[in-house]
């Protein structure tokens, strides 16, 4: 990580202070701290529906795959969509809930990192690319209960920053809720220079429950069930074994070759992507674009997608004459490393001015 | 250096024993190192063409020659020390207490000083020369003035027969090859006198152990062929185990260079790499050295300096 003691880095800037860098996304919350500590849990939080269940439960709280694997006895949260929280837009029953659960989500992502208890936690959250205000206040307003001082930053940004790929880049950012593009060019993304798209894994899995069901109507499956099957068998790539999946028909286990489903499912995203990077390349100095189309950073969880980089580079050549795609080699801590790389560089006068 | 009265040369040679009397200091002094243990040094001295300076500078040159050499021995020995000469004006003398070493570091000084002896003689300068011949005797070992006497005239003969000016070390003779006869030894015959000579080795050998040579019932012959093979074998093992050692070591060296030049391999990928596009982004690029994050450091402080504008924007609202 680079250090500049003359803009206020070095070594007595870190001393006493945790770092950490925060991917908060739609399905995983990833972290990681200048102590070495990454951690991920998916983005669930939940709380006990009554006595017998806090009681059985022996927890006030739980999070991630442990929420998930005990959900029938709790009121689960999911507290973002689409890359925000629910409780920042929306103002519906649950906005009050969903504050909570993001908020003890943040706490316990802190928790993970281990902060000594002594130590200033200094956090950078990734946030979608074309988030509003509002949701961006709402994550602010919940993380600095949990963190000593907070900054927001663009998503997308953060995972180029982390790969210190700050000029002439595309950035694909695939998380669950949304994909966010964005190009950098030197300088700091402005809205003109990124879009989010929802045609992300959510989408993705409600494509394929979809084509599931007009496949075999007769098999009996859950939304869980069919991210389970997406995030294991992911491509768009051709195959030579098939994919074939266990699902239940009135109660007995049957295989089904999910193969087509999933490939078609998986393709869908691919089209939104290369027309919004066609939006940012043709929107740019023409005597930059083949440099652009040449550098595209392939990042967030929808990147494991077997093939996609090479299915984008397909498109990007039939759509916009060439592309070339280059994957991120931790799709799950890339916006995490990307938010802890700022998290540090970041001088820390500004860091004391945002307590 | 003892004072002895009979001295019966005429001139001026007081102090110097007589060649008889020497004899008899020799004799007793060689009783007393025998006795006591202690070693003792041989020597004699000449002045080498002495006699054809007598009759080329007449009698009276040759006497101061004499006189001075004297005086050079002299000053040259200890109190202690016996000094005489003998008939044909070579020099006896005798160090008792004296080791082996010694004998030669003071016949290099006498050889040294006497280069300095110049003698005016008229028309012409003569320079003197001198011989020494030199034997020693260890403590212990047998010492015989007829011996000594011999050995320091062989001693001096060889050293003027080598041009003078000299000195030189009686060395005896080889026992082994002494006891060799020169001629009329048939095969067994040789192998009978090795096997003698052998003996003797072998019983010398016990002897500087402080041990009595053991009996070996008339196999002396078995137990030194044993000995030998036992040897032989204990020297080949050792031989092989040397040989093993410089396999390991090549081997070793073999794996080093090895081991360097897919060092240097690495090293070749890891800097070409640093251009090269993998298909993989990694942060680790920065850490290994091979990302140019220097150049972006302008850039980085830009782009802090505008994610904190942001965010203060953002609490405003």
């Amino acid at each position: 990580m680079s250090q500049d003691p003359a803009h206020g880095g070095g070594a007595a800037k870190d001393r006493g202070v945790l770092y950490i860098g925060i991917d908060l996304g739609t399905s995983r919350t990833s972290v990681a701290a200048s102590n070495g500590v990454r951690e991920t849990l998916p983005s669930f939080v939940g709380y006990p529906k009554d006595v017998v269940s806090q009681k059985l439960l022996k927890k006030e709280v739980l999070f991630g795959d442990e929420a998930l694997s005990k959900r029938l006895s709790l009121n689960l949260f999911k507290p973002l969509e689409h890359g925000v929280l629910k409780c920042g837009e929306g103002g519906d029953a649950d906005a009050e809930g969903n504050a909570r659960a993001a908020r003890d989500l943040l706490l316990e992502a802190v928790r993970m990192v281990k902060p000594r208890s002594d130590e200033l936690v200094y956090a950078v959250i990734g946030a979608p690319a074309q988030a509003s205000m509002q949701s961006k206040n709402a994550i602010v307003s919940v993380a600095r209960d949990a963190v000593d001082s907070v900054m927001l930053c663009s998503e997308p940004f953060a995972v180029a920053y982390g790969q210190d790929m700050l000029e002439d880049v595309l950035v694909i950012d695939i998380g669950a809720g949304t994909v966010d593009l964005c190009r950098m060019h030197g300088t700091m993304p402005e809205e003109s220079d990124q879009i989010t798209l929802t045609t992300a894994g959510d989408f993705v899995d409600k494509e394929l429950a979809r084509l599931v069901g007009e496949a075999y109507p007769q098999a009996q499956f859950s939304d869980r069930m069919i991210k389970e099957i997406k995030e294991r068998n992911s491509t768009v790539a051709e195959v030579q074994a098939p994919i074939l999946v266990d699902l239940p028909v009135e109660g007995r286990p049957t295989e089904f070759d999910m193969t087509g489903p999933i490939r078609a499912a998986c393709n869908a995203i691919v089209p939104p992507i290369v027309e919004g990077l066609g939006q940012l390349v043709s929107s740019f100095d023409p005597e930059f674009q083949h440099k652009l189309k040449e550098r595209v950073l392939l990042a967030g969880g929808g990147s494991q997608i077997k093939g996609l980089d090479a299915a984008i580079e397909a498109e990007m050549e039939r759509l916009l004459g060439s592309g070339r795609v280059l994957r991120i080699e931790e799709p799950m801590y890339g916006g995490a490393n990307g938010a802890l790389k700022i998290a540090h560089d970041m001088p820390g006068e500004y860091w004391e001015r945002l307590k | 250096m003892p004072e002895f009265p009979s001295i019966s040369f005429t001139g001026d040679r007081e102090g110097l024993f007589s060649a008889q009397e020497i004899r008899e200091f020799m004799r007793a002094e060689c009783a007393r190192a025998k006795r006591y243990r202690y070693p003792m040094t041989a020597m004699r001295v000449g002045i080498d063409r002495i006699d054809q300076l007598g009759d080329l500078y007449g009698y009276e040159s040759r006497e101061a020659i004499m006189r001075e050499v004297t005086g050079l021995i002299r000053r040259n020995t200890r109190e202690s020390d016996f000094l005489g000469y003998s008939v044909g004006a070579t020099f006896h003398t005798i160090f008792p207490h004296t080791e082996r070493s010694s004998g030669p570091l003071l016949a290099r000084r006498l050889l040294a000083d006497s280069a300095k002896l110049i003698f005016d003689e008229g028309s012409a300068q003569v320079q003197v020369t001198l011989s020494v011949g030199i034997t020693y005797r260890g403590v212990g070992e047998a010492i015989d003035l007829d011996e000594l006497t011999r050995e320091t005239g062989e001693a001096i003969d060889l050293a003027m027969s080598r041009g003078g000016n000299r000195f030189e070390v009686f060395i005896p003779p080889d026992p082994i090859l002494e006891s060799l006869p020169a001629v009329g030894l048939d095969a067994k015959g040789l192998d009978k006198q090795l096997e003698r000579l052998l003996d003797d080795k072998v019983r010398v050998f016990f002897e500087s152990m402080g041990e009595k040579m053991p009996d070996f019932g008339g196999r002396d012959r078995e137990v030194l062929i044993l000995a030998v093979q036992k040897m032989e074998a204990a020297h080949q093992k050792m031989r092989e185990e040397h040989t093993l050692q410089v396999t390991q070591l090549q081997h070793r060296l073999s794996k080093m260079s090895d081991s360097l030049a897919e060092a240097q391999g690495q090293m070749r990928r890891g800097l070409a790499s640093a251009q090269m596009e993998t298909g993989v982004a990694s942060i680790y690029r920065t850490v290994q050295g091979l990302a140019t994050v220097e150049d972006d450091l302008a850039l980085k402080k830009e782009m802090m300096a505008k994610i904190f504008e942001a965010n203060i924007e953002l609490r405003a609202q």
